[in-house]
């Protein structure tokens, strides 16, 4: 069963462009937005095991300059799927 | 990805607009009640089957779809509809949402016309947007004028060259009749959320159950219709010799024996698998599968429900010769699209995207999910490890709705320790 996990950026001034262009290019990485409040961007990622979401930010998501921080909340279960 | 879903919506429309074309001839011969039982029986059993087949085809990837579970939701209440039972719902929308509905369409097409017929679609999104208690801003004011000058065009233009069956009250009240039965499908058909085990059956699934149980689902709902079928024509029977309603009923028992020979016409075949089982096929695959950061599904599909009488004047025109001004039929069709993108812009511009994440008093997330499931708005509700417990994804008709849902909802419940709101600005995968 995949493992969903919803990563909040923090990015310096001027960085979001760039950061957005470089997280689409994740394939784990099913959807992008850009935000008001005390982040700028919410991702959403899917992976089949935690490992693999260790990698993303190991290899790629660490290594990108622009981001000061991120906070990551792994779903445990979607309650509600509205159809 | 979205474009394509959005094309399916638009296709099922389309052969929906074509339906009254390839009826519109049978009525000459067979009585109307017939032709709906041809379509809902046949229709029902056809996507009932479906269901059945890919149940059993899903099930080697996916052990925990099987016909039990689609069982299970047969068997469960329904928590938007007093939770009566879902066979009682599916009573409910089959009887007045189809066998009125659709039997008194196509009795409005047989006295009335086509272009006449068309007129209870855009006068059933005009009821169903006033009773939305949606905002009401300057492009939905623009969007429903629209609507009801196309409606004063079409009866115009109609009786400007109109013909004698215009005159017969019998026809108008089959308008009547469909009108305000599709209002109340329109209202009515959504009203089935997933519950709590649907919800963790359709994300280990990958939305395959979704469109199991849309099959399921229909396939009962037609075949219901299908039964109402008997009741409401022996009602009929009960009216005056004299009355057109009756003489469709006595014709229905007449012929009821010829369903077999109206199957293989290719009207019937049209209307069972053309007109109806790949229209739903069509509109379930988009549902199932319909990214959740546009437009819910919902309001596409009833944004894009507009090209159904567009389509059935063009095509009741075009092929069917039905008499109507030119110059007006330019006009209709392009009002009508018009409405399309005015409701597109009335939809977007107010809409709110957000997601919201809650911090909760320990423990106490069940009540929390249990006092939020049903409130409108929120779409997706995840628990999560790490800063937040819960984390919403809401769309708001408006920021006054959106600001109303997190004072009235969120911050002000007892066991939501912290609020914190993230607008979506642009959503950009």
């Amino acid at each position: 069963m995949p493992i969903t996990a919803i990563i909040f950026f923090s990015l310096k001034h001027g960085a979001s462009a760039q950061v957005a262009q470089a997280l689409k290019k994740i394939p784990e990485i099913t959807k992008i937005s850009s935000v008001t409040g005390d982040f700028d961007l919410i991702a959403e990622a899917q992976v089949e095991q935690l490992e693999q979401l260790h990698d993303i930010f190991v290899n790629k998501i660490d290594t990108y300059e622009g981001i000061i921080n991120t906070t990551t909340a792994v779903v445990l279960k979607e309650l509600l799927e509205k159809s | 990805m979205q474009q394509q879903k959005t094309w399916m919506i638009f296709l099922a429309n389309v052969l929906w607009a074509l339906l009254p074309i390839a009826v519109v001839e049978l009525f000459q011969t067979y009585s109307v009640f017939l032709i709906f039982l041809l379509r809902f029986f046949f229709g029902g059993a056809f996507i009932l089957v479906t269901g059945i087949i890919l149940t059993l085809f899903y099930k080697r990837n996916h052990p925990e779809i099987n016909l039990k579970i689609l069982g299970k939701y047969l068997r469960s209440q329904n928590p938007d509809y007093r939770h009566l039972h879902q066979f009682g719902y599916f009573a409910i929308v089959g009887s007045i949402g189809f066998t009125i509905h659709i039997s008194f369409f196509f009795f409005s097409i047989k006295f009335l016309g086509i272009l006449v017929t068309v007129i209870g679609f855009p006068i059933s999104l005009i009821l169903v947007s006033i009773f939305s208690k949606e905002t009401m801003d300057m492009f939905k004011g623009l969007y429903l004028g629209v609507l009801i000058i196309a409606i004063i065009l079409i009866g115009a233009g109609r009786i400007q060259l109109a013909e004698a069956n215009l005159q017969d009250p019998t026809g108008w009240l089959a308008l009547l009749l469909f009108t305000v039965s599709l209002t109340v499908l329109m209202n009515q058909m959504a009203k089935d959320p997933l519950q709590r085990w649907e919800t963790q059956l359709v994300i280990q699934t990958h939305g395959v159950y979704k469109i199991l149980r849309m099959l399921t689902k229909i396939g009962f709902i037609f075949l219901i219709a299908a039964a109402f079928i008997f009741p409401l024509t022996g009602i009929l029977l009960l009216l005056p010799a004299d009355s057109l309603f009756q003489q469709e009923a006595v014709k229905f028992y007449a012929q009821l024996g010829s369903l077999g020979t109206l199957f293989l016409t290719w009207q019937g075949l049209f209307l069972i698998l053309g007109a109806t089982v790949t229209c739903y096929l069509l509109l379930f695959a988009a549902e199932a599968y319909w990214p959740r950061s546009a437009l819910p599904f919902d309001t596409w599909s009833s944004l894009l429900s507009i090209v159904e009488p567009a389509g059935s004047v063009i095509f009741g025109v075009l092929i069917v010769n039905e008499q109507f001004p030119i110059d007006y039929l330019f006009i209709v069709v392009f009002l009508l699209s018009l409405s399309i993108l005015l409701r597109y812009v009335h939809e977007t511009s107010n809409k709110v995207i957000a997601y919201v994440a809650l911090s909760l008093v320990p423990q106490r997330e069940k009540q929390v999910f249990q006092d939020l499931y049903h409130v409108k708005g929120i779409q997706s509700m995840a628990s999560v490890v790490g800063d937040y417990d819960l984390i919403l994804f809401i769309q708001s008709s408006s920021i006054v709705a959106f600001n109303k849902l997190v004072r009235r909802k969120l911050e002000s419940h007892p066991d939501v320790e912290k609020v914190k709101v993230f607008l979506v600005e642009e959503v950009l995968k």
